[in-house]
């Protein structure tokens, strides 16, 4: 039997395709139309999702959506009206959306994918809750649900057993952690709903001198973890900006411009509510256990993206295990749909986890990446021991575009669309963040580590770091080992790599540390500024000509060199301009 | 919708021969009551209006044969029809809002209470899915 899920018309819209039980694809829209944070309809997505199982849209017994299209556009009413007079920009910013396309979404995806089958219809948070639950591999778990908004819900309190879950506790829009700190981010000039991690990132680099003014006058904490903001200080219900002139007057300095100097007031005040986030949410954490009593606890939602909020959560021992899901925000919500389709709609049994919920993207065999790189004339090797030479040019400073099987589900480039280079170099970061990334200086660089290896170097706890969502205290070897990707503050957003989880990733940081003694690598997502990941080898080909990485790997046996030959290729593939994010 | 991206996405759209034909269609119904009210009903012969109706059936087939200049046509015709539409719902956004909406829901928010500070902000109400089929 086959669900298909699919979230659309937030951000990042996406499709996950579910097969008795198991998720078999997902993908997001984004890799597919090049355009990153893509929120229209994921027919792109859609289609690959079928073309990669084998399938049609014939084959398909259910469709689910990832929320209540009534419920939100009630919420919108319900704020546009109580905002009125002031909320007109809202409402027509609003209302032609929804009249277009979002109330027909039956009509709306009967039409796009010529389905006759029955369409369900899920709700935000619970498939946030599904999707982080079902994949966690845990059979019960306190399940605590942090986002923007969804319908009305921002932030939820679920417990799950077996194949069931329930929702225990809920807060409602306009109070919202992820919106408060997405109000801060644009506040230091970051865009909403995408460079809120480069406030985090930004956050160790400054002093919480704020924190209390935050406390005095945008929000109110209660003894329950519940919290109540101070509404006159922000302007989402009612137009169009996150923030208004008393919020502006409150901190008494204007929002930061976009790509302006970075004022070392902005830094403090990314580590101010960086610190307030912690705060709240671990007294969120601490009502989650108090109302459950479960041992496991499982993190979701966009607010889970905080990595430096998730190791504040596993470093607490609130919980004896926790689990952070890879694709928290509202992609990953696509696979919950899904999921409820068969648990909760037809209430079938919980099956075993059997595989990484991360590498379940499509794949470009070596015979077809053969076939088109013959089209296009470029030289190339092929070598069966590829990881052993590429471990070598490593080692000697050169930087590789790691294209492997199947592409990653989520936000995190975890070994099979990377840019990978040698850690041991301090002047690595710069290089990377200059040339390659064409980003910010002050963006960290994670690392890939050798599981083996990793609790000599981090202080880790129970949790699942295979995924880049929890950073790790680095211990005191590993910032001499690898000061490349030691952030500011001593942590490493690190990816714990094993065999079983990734064979080629494995085997490539294994023979960098048997060349150098050190058992990582930096692997950052393979793309440029403003790129979504890529997806296809054209796509590899595009980013590895115009930026400074050296060596282009396919499937770790198909190997091209940076040289007078690949330079003629900008002839044919010419590059994109991309929108800063 | 930003007018740039209407603009560009009108004139990126692939029109096809049966969407020419359509608008032939209409215009030549649109054609066909104009005579009809102005010549037929007053009894005019035909031989005194016929070049008029030659040269608009000649333009309405070349719109439909012609692929330039059916596809230039169709295109200004989707536009204006576009921008008229887009004032039109604007216009009535603004009825809705201002003279409808906004009455209302000031009398009923003067007359809503308060709601009352406690000591937690858990919802009373929570949205819990109860039926999938439903679209909430």
């Amino acid at each position: 039997m086959y669900i298909l899920g699919i979230s659309a018309y937030y951000h990042d819209s996406s499709a996950a395709l579910l097969q008795d039980g198991r998720i078999i694809v997902a993908i997001q829209e984004e890799r597919l139309s090049r355009i990153k944070h893509d929120r229209s309809f994921p027919q792109l997505a859609i289609l690959k999702c079928l073309e990669t199982a084998g399938i049609s849209i014939a084959d398909i017994d259910l469709i689910v959506y990832y929320e209540k299209p009534f419920w939100k556009f009630e919420r919108i009413l319900d704020t546009v009206t109580y905002h009125i007079p002031f909320s007109f920009p809202q409402f027509s910013k609003a209302i032609p959306l929804w009249v277009k396309n979002r109330l027909w979404i039956s009509a709306e995806i009967k039409k796009k994918l010529k389905y006759k089958g029955k369409i369900l219809y899920a709700s935000h948070h619970e498939s946030h809750a599904a999707a982080a639950y079902y994949s966690s591999g845990m059979d019960n778990a306190a399940i605590l649900t942090l986002d923007g908004v969804g319908e009305y819900a921002t932030t939820t309190l679920s417990m799950a057993e077996g194949n069931k879950i329930t929702v225990l506790q809920e807060q409602n829009y306009p109070h919202s952690l992820g919106l408060l700190y997405s109000a801060f981010t644009q506040y230091c000039g970051f865009k909403v709903n995408s460079g809120e991690y480069k406030l985090m990132g930004l956050a160790p680099y400054g002093k919480p001198v704020h924190q209390q003014k935050i406390y005095d006058h945008l929000i109110q904490s209660y003894s329950d973890g519940s919290y109540r903001l101070n509404m006159k200080y922000f302007n989402y219900s009612e137009g169009l900006n996150m923030i208004n002139k008393k919020f502006i007057a409150l901190f008494g300095k204007p929002a930061r411009h976009p790509e302006s100097e970075m004022d070392p007031f902005y830094i403090d005040m990314a580590a101010s509510i960086q610190i307030v986030l912690e705060e709240l949410v671990l007294k969120l954490v601490e009502c989650t256990k108090s109302l459950t009593q479960k041992e496991n606890i499982v993190f979701t939602g966009g607010v889970a993206l905080n990595c430096k909020l998730n190791q504040k959560i596993v470093e607490s021992g609130i919980f004896k295990n926790q689990y952070f899901y890879p694709c928290p925000g509202d992609a990953g919500s696509a696979v919950g749909a899904a999921y409820l389709g068969w648990h909760g709609y037809l209430q079938k049994e919980k099956t075993p986890v059997v595989h990484s919920p991360v590498y379940i993207g499509n794949s470009f065999s070596s015979a077809i990446i053969l076939e088109q790189l013959d089209q296009l004339q470029i030289p190339y090797t092929v070598s069966e021991n590829t990881t052993a030479i590429i471990a070598e040019k490593l080692a000697a400073g050169r930087i590789i575009g790691w294209f492997n099987h199947r592409m990653e589900f989520g936000p995190r480039a975890l070994g099979n669309r990377s840019i990978l280079a040698d850690p041991r170099k301090p002047e690595m970061k710069d290089i990377l963040n200059e040339k390659i990334k064409l980003r910010e200086s002050f963006r960290p660089f994670a690392p890939i580590v050798l599981e083996g290896a990793a609790h000599e170097l981090f202080d880790l706890h129970p949790a699942n770091y295979d995924t880049m969502m929890v950073t790790a205290k680095a211990k005191p070897g590993a910032l001499d080992l690898m000061p490349a990707v030691i952030h500011q503050d001593g942590t490493a957003r690190i990816q714990l790599v094993s065999k079983e989880l990734n064979s080629k990733g494995f085997e490539l940081v294994e023979a960098f540390y048997q060349l150098t003694g050190c058992p990582a690598l930096i692997n950052t997502s393979f793309n440029i500024r403003g790129e979504p990941i890529v997806e296809s080898p054209i796509d590899a080909l595009r980013t590895f000509l115009y930026t400074d990485i050296d060596i282009l790997v396919f499937n770790a046996e198909i190997m091209l060199e940076k040289n007078a030959d690949t330079e003629k290729l900008k002839h044919i593939i010419k590059p994109v301009n991309y929108a800063a994010d | 919708m930003p007018p740039t991206n209407f603009f560009q996405s009108i004139w990126a759209k692939k029109i096809r021969i049966i969407d020419r034909f359509y608008f032939s269609l209409i215009l030549l119904v649109l054609a066909v009551l104009y005579y009809r009210s102005r010549y037929i009903s007053v009894h005019v012969p035909f031989t005194e209006y016929q070049w008029e109706v030659y040269t608009i059936l000649f333009f309405l087939v070349s719109f439909i044969v012609i692929d330039f200049w059916g596809d230039f046509i169709l295109k200004c015709w989707l536009t204006v029809s576009g921008l008229v539409g887009k004032l039109i719902f604007y216009g009535l956004m603004i009825i809705v809002y201002f003279l409808i909406l906004s009455p209302v829901f000031f009398i009923v928010h003067l007359f809503t209470k308060k709601k009352e500070e406690t000591s937690s902000n858990w919802s009373k109400k929570m949205y819990i899915n109860k039926d999938y089929q439903n679209m909430g």
